[in-house]
């Protein structure tokens, strides 16, 4: 299954939303100012470019602001996209590098605010009371256990289960073999199972 | 953790994800019908798979997972195969008889002779229904359909009219304008 699964991977790709000629069109046009096929360009990535966002910062309430930025770079740069095959690993790389960026930043904005209560109440993670009343504490002991993951299990996991994604279509992207998708969804699993051991009833 | 129990974690990654070959789930079903701990195992990363996926949907605001069995197109593609045989077989079923050889006469064709002949009968006149048909029904989302077969004029020759009536749902308002 995976010896087929490696064969077809460039055809999965590039069947996921629009084939290779209407692609190129929608490139083009993009990149000579059509606004029309900028916003649907974002409207076929949008949803993915998102789910590497998540994979990547692990915390959902950072995803709309990176996004708007990844839109904003794509916007000023499709120039410079050279073969418009290569958009989806274009857009992967831009995606991650302002997740990677972007989560850094608020790393460094949360390690000075800490001390303040304030910001603690505003942290996401932070069960709240009203939170807690309205039963979402089971919901944000997921979030809290798939953010804990590493990242490396946290990308494939997150589009595994956001975009339905084949192993083939993960590994295409993030540029691993489908072996190697593979085992870490399996390692994801087996984090996940071990942190919310007792904790998540069945 | 030993070799096989890495090998059951992997082939229930595989199965949860769609991934697994026909091999595969022969292999998964063997072990988790002699292996009570495997069948536990499956049953909690299933349970959680499906936790946790639900978690991220709403997390990103996303609709809930489709349901697998089903689409909503191969619903709407096997309800409207229904509706197009059964209007096929009610068409068959009032198919008019063929016209008698020699015949001269058009009847599917009205014809205008002249300004000032009679005006002809068109086929739209209506005369009274029999009640020997009957009237197919079938529902599509939220839709019902079904058709009003009523005889035209001449013999053998009927108007098929298409209803389709909306269902109208009643939405209590809770707010205070």
């Amino acid at each position: 299954m995976h010896a087929a699964g490696r064969s077809s991977i460039s055809n999965d790709m590039a069947s996921v939303t629009l084939d290779v000629e209407a692609l190129r069109t929608l490139v083009s046009e993009a990149q000579s100012g059509s606004r029309l096929a900028a916003d649907r360009l974002v409207r076929e990535h949008d949803g993915w470019v998102r789910s590497v966002i998540y994979g990547v910062v692990g915390q959902p309430d950072l995803v709309d602001d990176i996004a708007q930025q990844v839109w904003a770079q794509v916007w000023e740069r499709l120039g410079s996209l050279q073969d418009p095959d290569r958009l989806r690993s274009w857009l992967y790389s831009v995606a991650r590098n302002a997740a990677i960026d972007a989560g850094q930043a608020h790393k460094r904005r949360r390690g000075a605010a800490l001390d303040t209560v304030a910001e603690g109440l505003n942290d996401w993670r932070v069960p709240t009371p009203a939170r807690l009343a309205a039963g979402d504490e089971t919901h944000e002991l997921l979030l809290r256990a798939i953010q804990a993951l590493p990242v490396i299990y946290r990308e494939p996991f997150v589009l595994r289960h956001l975009e339905d994604w084949t192993y083939a279509e993960i590994g295409a992207l993030l540029g691993l073999p489908i072996e190697t998708v593979e085992t870490r969804l399996v390692r994801a699993r087996r984090l996940l199972r071990e942190m919310l051991k007792d904790k998540v009833e069945s | 953790m030993t070799d096989s129990h890495d090998r059951l974690e992997i082939l229930i990654s595989r199965c949860l994800d769609g991934e697994a070959s026909l091999q595969d789930r022969r292999e998964l079903n063997s072990r988790l019908r002699r292996d009570s701990a495997a069948e536990a195992l499956f049953e909690e990363t299933r349970a959680l798979d499906r936790e946790i996926g639900r978690a991220l949907r709403r997390a990103m605001g996303r609709q809930a997972a489709r349901p697998r069995t089903l689409s909503l197109a191969s619903r709407v593609s096997r309800y409207g195969a229904i509706g197009v045989a059964a209007a096929l077989a009610l068409m068959a079923w009032m198919r008019p008889s063929a016209p008698a050889p020699g015949s001269a006469v058009n009847h599917h064709q009205p014809q205008m002779a002249s300004w000032f002949a009679p005006p002809p009968t068109w086929a739209d006149t209506l005369s009274d229904a029999p009640s020997f048909y009957e009237r197919p029904q079938v529902r599509i989302g939220d839709a019902d359909r079904d058709w009003i077969v009523v005889p035209g004029d001449r013999e053998n020759e009927f108007l098929v009219v298409e209803v389709k009536r909306v269902h109208t749902r009643a939405i209590r308002l809770h707010e205070d304008f």
